[in-house]
């Protein structure tokens, strides 16, 4: 038997990395050498016909156009806002599926609800905000003020909230999961309050979770651009500067820039949430 | 408090839904729900154009799905069995789509491969790339597991070869995770829009690309009814998804 065994090892046709060869070659094709291809294009150095030598010009061009910087304001602060937002209701939305998971109760309704979100493209969120708060909206009905409500900024907040909850709920009940009930029981038992327990025992131990979630959400929500597509009469995000620069006459370069803009952002958030994630998760366990 | 938050947060999902499917069975949305009486026909309008578009986007989610078993599976195979610098380096890679925007990752895809978007190829690609990330995050844990490698090699030792392990242990035992990752990938493939913006061939567009163009060009009660047959397709195909993660022993991200 132990004879047997190297043999058999050694029968394995040709090296493991074999197997993983078609992916590789197709992400290598298709996601970084275009990536790369865009990043070279922003930078002038395009295909032949658009080639134009090294420069800044179409970041230059980018920033120093007034409407370009207030988008990505906007984006940031609608990315920013409504994860923060959605952070506040998924906390005790979590915490209630955990207890619920750990005692086997909950629904699969709500389960399915709750996820939803997260397989709608962005047009069908952007067109709900239309169907509730746009100018013939259902809740204009209910009070004027939602008239018109959804080409505003705080209707795009909410509409993005729509979209963020599914990508914050879904990461964050894995780590609600891990938290241990018996570290709750034993601190209530001692006789610290409700409010007590959950600043001082689920929400520290929560945290570098949160931090980590936000970062990711933000880096998915500023790339939202189906949501911001639908309600494109109001405020206006980053995203649709990329767009248009392709679709009102096909300035590649300038649309690459801005989607480099874009990307660098959102991978900026992405880096963020996780380094301060680690940070915060060093000063919780020390 | 926590038990009325999560229900007032499943209100805030359900709330639009109801609102679409009331605008879609109104005669007239613009004098208020129902104004004008009940009616079907918007539906009924609705679904003999949209019907093609559905299939097609059906047949584009279940090449995709097809796609990443086919590339994805033995992918997070070589990941989870050989970790080396190398598979962590490919794991950035492969996660390239979910940190650069879909629409950036668009404009990048059509910069660079212009030539194959009429055919639909570079559409296939694109939602291929997009949905690679969610196969190998669901596949990899999965493959890795211990007690998994430990009856693989048992059954190895008992003299199976190497495709009846693959048939008799592997995939019954990843059937979960195999399960979460196709039900996540044809949702998502699907409903998908951005990286699809600039890539869809143009004349044979998918079901996303129908929505979008009737928000901008058909009545209210129309659009409703289109988005509501829309959203009546993701809804099965994420009750399989939530019901594989149940079903799963640890939760994937």
């Amino acid at each position: 038997m132990p004879v047997r065994a190297p043999a058999r090892g050694r029968a394995v046709p040709g090296p493991a990395w074999l197997a993983a060869l078609p992916a590789l070659i197709v992400i290598g094709l298709f996601s970084v050498h275009p990536v790369m291809v865009m990043v070279a294009g922003s930078l002038g150095v395009g295909r032949p016909p658009a080639d134009e030598g090294l420069t800044l010009d179409h970041y230059t061009r980018a920033f120093g156009s007034e409407t370009v910087r207030s988008a990505l304001l906007d984006s940031v602060l609608i990315a920013g806002g409504s994860v923060l937002l959605v952070l506040l209701v998924a906390v005790p939305v979590v915490l209630r599926q955990a207890d619920d998971d750990r005692h086997g109760r909950g629904g699969v309704a709500t389960d399915v609800l709750l996820t939803l979100p997260i397989a709608l493209p962005g047009i069908i969120i952007g067109f709900f905000a239309i169907v509730l708060t746009g100018r013939t909206g259902l809740l204009g009905l209910a009070w004027g003020g939602f008239s018109g409500l959804a080409y505003t900024f705080s209707g795009l907040l909410v509409a993005y909230m729509y979209f963020s909850l599914p990508r914050v709920l879904g990461p964050l009940r894995g780590a609600a999961a891990t938290l241990d009930p018996a570290l709750t029981e034993s601190a209530r038992t001692l006789g610290a309050s409700r409010t007590r327990v959950f600043t001082t025992v689920t929400l520290p131990l929560l945290l570098p979770a949160l931090i980590e979630t936000s970062g990711t959400a933000i880096a998915v929500a500023l790339g939202g651009y189906g949501t911001v597509a639908t309600l494109s009469e109001g405020v206006r995000l980053l995203p649709l500067n990329v767009a248009n620069e392709l679709t009102t006459g096909y300035r590649l370069a300038d649309s690459s820039a801005l989607a480099v803009i874009l990307a660098v952002t959102a991978v900026l958030a992405l880096v963020l949430g996780r380094a301060l994630s680690r940070l915060v998760r060093r000063a919780v366990a020390a | 408090m926590t038990r009325f938050v999560s229900r007032a947060t499943c209100a805030f999902v359900l709330i639009p839904i109801l609102a679409t499917l009331v605008a879609a069975t109104s005669v007239d949305f613009s004098q208020g729900p129902w104004g004008g009486g009940v009616t079907l026909d918007w539906f009924a309008y609705a679904w003999p154009p949209l019907a093609p578009v559905i299939g097609r986007s059906l047949a584009v989610a279940a090449i995709v799905v097809a796609l990443n078993l086919l590339l994805g599976g033995p992918l997070a195979w070589w990941v989870a069995r050989h970790p080396s610098p190398l598979t962590r380096l490919t794991g950035y890679l492969v996660n390239v789509p979910l940190a650069v925007p879909g629409i950036a990752l668009s404009v990048a895809l059509v910069g660079t491969y212009p030539m194959l978007r009429p055919s639909g190829l570079l559409l296939v690609m694109g939602h291929l790339v997009f949905t690679l990330p969610f196969t190998l995050a669901a596949l990899t844990p999965a493959l890795a597991d211990t007690e998994l490698r430990t009856n693989e090699s048992v059954a190895r030792s008992l003299g199976a070869g190497p495709l009846r392990v693959l048939r008799t242990i592997t995939v019954p035992a990843c059937l979960v995770a195999v399960t979460q990752a196709v039900t996540m990938v044809f949702a998502l493939s699907f409903g998908e829009f951005n990286v699809s913006f600039f890539i869809n061939p143009p004349a044979t567009s998918t079901a996303p690309f129908a929505l979008f163009d009737s928000y901008s060009t058909q009545r209210l009660e129309s659009a409703s009814a289109q988005s509501a047959i829309f959203i009546a397709f993701v809804v099965p195909v994420l009750t399989a998804v939530v019901l594989a993660r149940r079903r799963a022993p640890r939760r994937t991200p």
